[in-house]
């Protein structure tokens, strides 16, 4: 995938399509998006964990035949205890920022997650990504922990967690 | 796909040899498999986690791959090639050296590699060809080595380092790995020699030079008194924390000298000059063009501090990257010249601060130290000189090491020739407890072995927390329950002062689970509170608690124990102090700020009764007396009654008046800062309904759901008490 064929088009949010991951193929992608705009590295191992065990919490997002966006997200449960979502990695494409594209990618990743009967939604974000943070915020997630030089660039970051209300076969199911 | 007998088949049965291993080409194997498997289709194993995942290294991979980066040239090659000349050296660059050794030391301390850092010094790792032609440079190589490992040793044994605070790894370096090797003396003559030449080299040289020499000397005197001060604070006795004030109090002395005659600093006043003489005759830039570029001017300015911090003779960037593991490379980051220094500065005050534990006497004076201390934000070498310096019996190693290293130093002391400290200018008090601290006692006063001689007095113990919760410290006196009590809350306060003196990340969220340890404590309060023994010592002491006649009434209602209640009010300490820490690291929202406050001012309400409780029981401090610990007199002789024993007299000794008075201080400091917090609740809903802070909108959750996340903590068994406080209240 290479540059926008025209960086001064409008992209506006009635213009985007978001759908879910639909295997090996999208994986080229995915990668792309990824090592373009995040800075930590990730292997192809990394990828393959997400993709092969949760493709049904991967959403991407394109601007006409254009990916502009993905989110990549995990659901299991948490040191025995809840069922835990975690957004392992949320892209946007530059020129698509701004336009509500991230918020509906999580949006989406969220609502499979509590399908799947997720308790809990959480995930890292760098101390500085003001963008990142007022999404998630914007989300209801609030700031659980901070952890110090988390990233291998030395930032710090934030551990942002979203509670979830329990359903009624959650509230009723006998505790482990 | 081929069964294991075909791959020499399949991949033409080329083998490489080397290195003792036998090497075989599979590229063609895997092209047959990749051919044979579906998309999508992979071959894993069920085990296969994220931690494997993430853990997994593309070799080859810049991002990835440590080694990728940077030159391939061995030292060897780099020497050859005269990239760390030893002959010829000016002062001027032995003096710039010196300087850059130091930066990077800062940097080291603040999460460098020492591989990417202080030993990306060819004159480092080389440190013998300075011998001959370098003395000067040869002793400070030496002495900056020798504080390399004081400070490692000091930060493995203070035990609150972590690895996002300060990286130890020496595979590789001209530093032993493990066991860690003690810090020892033996630089401190080598470094007195050279600052002797340095100062007779700058009486006959003229300015500048006399100036330069004059520098030189300074940077070795200063790297004298942080290895004497590190080697004191290390004997982790009285004597060895005052040797340590002295060489603290010099060195900051020293650090201005050096500060003053610093090329870097220099260089940095005439950058800044230009820039802003650059800056003028240009005329004002577009503020719109200024705010787009602020954050590329700063990456920009970074990268030129990265490259200009190597490029003092003899550092090399990533000299040593073969060194650095199989693993993504972490961004090696060096400090500026003016960061270096103010670090350096910080850190020998924070060093003094620590040592103001030698003055701490009784369990409430060393939780205001360690809380004192703890609001500094110090680096993690002070946090964890700080933490050393305190430990008790339940940090065994800490302990051991404190011990091993007073024999070692006893020994050298012992083979010393005591030769008088003529280097720098210490008061004639403080040389002696220099020297002492230095090289071991030289009057041979210390004839008994080191593990006989007992901790400090601040030290987390025993005898500290037996006199916090007026216990006598002696077993059996107040019942086997109380004993256990006593020995659990040994543990439990060591955790939490351990918890206290991390980085503030890591101390929030150790207090959040330092909350079961005071919970499972409780339970032990309740059973000591409840034992028949301790009933018994109460009212041999006099304690004014009235127990509960009978277990009828002990379960009936809540009966505030005075073991049970000192807990209950550390458990509320901690709770409070966890969320007040969520306002230093910013965890929180302005629409959060009233039902933290809130849930505050209702944590230091539980402290403040718990205080007030505490001090309407008037036990006596420590327990003690030997009055209070007599068991009752035996029964008569045939035809006498026994004669009960008669119990002292109720003496307000000077620490019982001591205990009380903190008692009332704490309930009167919690009084005020509980006020405060609901002044705060108050204004955080006037906000609110003025519009200014308005509640967030949630999507996929309510307020009930952020309420219970944020106070989870609080609510999860087995802690009782404080009663946790719900969503409805």
């Amino acid at each position: 995938m290479g540059a926008p064929s025209d960086d001064r088009q409008q992209v506006n949010q009635a213009s985007i399509s978001y759908r879910q991951y639909s295997g090996e193929q999208d994986l080229p992608i995915v990668m792309h998006l990824v090592d373009n705009e995040l800075s930590e590295p990730y292997s192809i191992f990394t990828y393959r964990y997400f993709l092969h065990y949760w493709p049904k919490l991967c959403f991407l997002a394109f601007s006409g035949d254009k990916p502009v966006g993905v989110v990549i997200c995990k659901l299991d449960r948490h040191r025995e205890q809840a069922m835990r979502g975690y957004v392992a990695m949320l892209v946007v494409d530059k020129l698509c920022r701004g336009k509500g594209v991230g918020s509906e990618l999580v949006r989406k990743s969220i609502q499979a997650m509590i399908e799947g009967k997720c308790e809990e939604v959480a995930l890292e974000a760098e101390v500085t990504n003001q963008g990142a943070l007022k999404l998630y915020q914007g989300l209801g997630f609030i700031r659980d922990k901070r952890l110090h030089r988390y990233y291998l660039n030395g930032v710090d970051a934030y551990r942002l967690k979203l509670l979830l209300p329990l359903s009624e076969g959650q509230e009723s199911a006998p505790t482990a | 796909m081929e069964d294991r007998i075909g791959v020499s088949k399949v991949v033409g049965g080329s083998h490489m040899q080397g290195g003792g291993a036998s090497y075989v080409p599979i590229t063609g194997l895997l092209e047959r498999v990749r051919q044979d498997l579906p998309l999508g289709e992979m071959v894993h194993t069920d085990t296969f986690s994220l931690f494997e995942a993430m853990s997994a290294v593309e070799l080859g991979n810049v991002k990835m791959d440590a080694a990728m980066s940077g030159s391939c040239k061995s030292v060897e090659e780099l020497i050859q090639e005269g990239a760390a000349p030893v002959e010829g050296l000016t002062p001027a660059q032995t003096l710039l050296i010196m300087e850059r050794l130091l930066v990077m030391e800062a940097s080291w301390h603040n999460g460098a590699a020492l591989a990417q850092t202080v030993f990306a010094s060819l004159y480092m790792l080389r440190p013998d060809r300075l011998r001959d032609n370098s003395p000067l440079l040869h002793a400070y190589c030496e002495g900056v080595k020798a504080t390399c490992i004081a400070v490692r040793w000091l930060v493995m044994h203070g035990a609150v380092a972590e690895e996002e605070d300060i990286n130890c790894w020496v595979q590789g370096l001209p530093i032993p790995d493990m066991p860690v090797p003690l810090p020892d003396a033996r630089c401190l003559p080598l470094l007195d020699q050279a600052t002797q030449s340095a100062k007779g080299l700058a009486k006959g040289a003229t300015a500048p030079e006399a100036d330069v020499y004059k520098a030189i000397a300074a940077h070795l005197e200063f790297r004298r008194d942080l290895h004497g001060a590190l080697l004191g604070l290390g004997l982790k006795s009285e004597g060895g924390v005052v040797g340590a004030v002295a060489h603290l109090t010099s060195a900051q002395a020293r650090l201005q000298q050096v500060m003053g005659a610093s090329p870097g600093l220099q260089q940095q006043q005439r950058s800044i000059a230009d820039s802003q003489n650059g800056k003028d005759a240009s005329g004002a830039a577009s503020t719109q063009k200024e705010g787009q570029g602020c954050e590329a001017k700063q990456q920009q300015r970074q990268q030129q501090r990265q490259e200009s911090a190597f490029d003092a003779p003899g550092f090399v960037e990533n000299v040593n990257k073969y060194l650095l593991g199989p693993a993504p490379p972490r961004a090696a980051v060096v400090m500026s010249t003016e960061a270096a220094y103010a670090y350096l500065k910080s850190m020998l005050g924070h060093l003094q601060q620590a040592t103001d534990v030698m003055h701490v006497r009784g369990y409430r004076a060393l939780v205001q130290h360690i809380e004192r201390f703890a609001r500094l934000r110090a680096g993690v070498v002070a946090r964890s000189a700080a933490h050393y310096l305190i430990a008790g019996k339940a940090w065994g190693p800490a302990m051991a090491s404190a011990t091993a290293l007073r024999q070692a130093t006893e020994a050298e002391g012992a083979a010393a020739s005591g030769t008088p400290n003529n280097s720098s200018q210490p008061t004639p008090d403080n040389s002696k407890h220099r020297d002492q601290a230095a090289s071991g006692d030289k009057d041979g006063s210390s004839a008994n072995p080191a593990q006989d001689v007992p901790p400090p007095p601040w030290v987390l113990d025993r005898p500290i927390m037996s006199e916090a919760c007026a216990l006598p410290e002696a077993p059996g006196a107040a019942g086997p329950e109380a004993d256990l009590f006593l020995d659990q809350i040994v543990i439990a306060s060591s955790n939490w002062a351990q918890s206290m003196l991390l980085n503030s990340c890591r101390q929030r969220r150790r207090l959040r689970r330092g909350l079961d340890d005071w919970a499972n404590i409780y339970q032990h309060a309740l059973n000591a509170d409840m034992s028949e023994e301790f009933v018994a010592f109460t009212k041999r002491a006099q304690w004014a608690w009235t127990p509960p006649k009978d277990e009828v009434e002990a379960m009936n209602e809540f009966y505030p124990g005075p073991l049970s209640t000192w807990v209950e009010c550390q458990t509320a300490a901690s709770e409070a102090l966890h969320l007040l820490l969520g306002f230093e690291l910013d965890l929180y929202q302005p629409s959060e700020y009233a039902m933290v406050y809130w849930y505050c001012s209702v944590l230091l309400g539980v402290q403040r009764i718990t205080s007030q409780v505490m001090h309407s029981y008037r036990c006596p401090a420590g327990g003690a007396s030997k009055a209070s610990m007599a068991l009752p007199a035996k029964p008569g002789k045939k035809g006498n009654k026994g004669r009960a024993a008669t119990p002292p007299s109720p003496l307000p000794d000077a620490s019982t008046a001591r205990r009380q008075a903190g008692l009332i201080m704490d309930a009167v400091r919690t009084e005020l800062l509980s006020s405060m917090c609901l002044g705060l609740v108050r204004l955080q809903l006037a906000l609110k309904v003025a519009g200014i802070v308005p509640d967030p909108i949630l999507t996929f959750n309510s307020q009930r759901e952020r309420f219970d996340q944020r106070f989870a903590a609080f609510h999860t068994p087995p802690l009782v008490r404080p009663e946790p406080m719900g969503y409805g209240e």
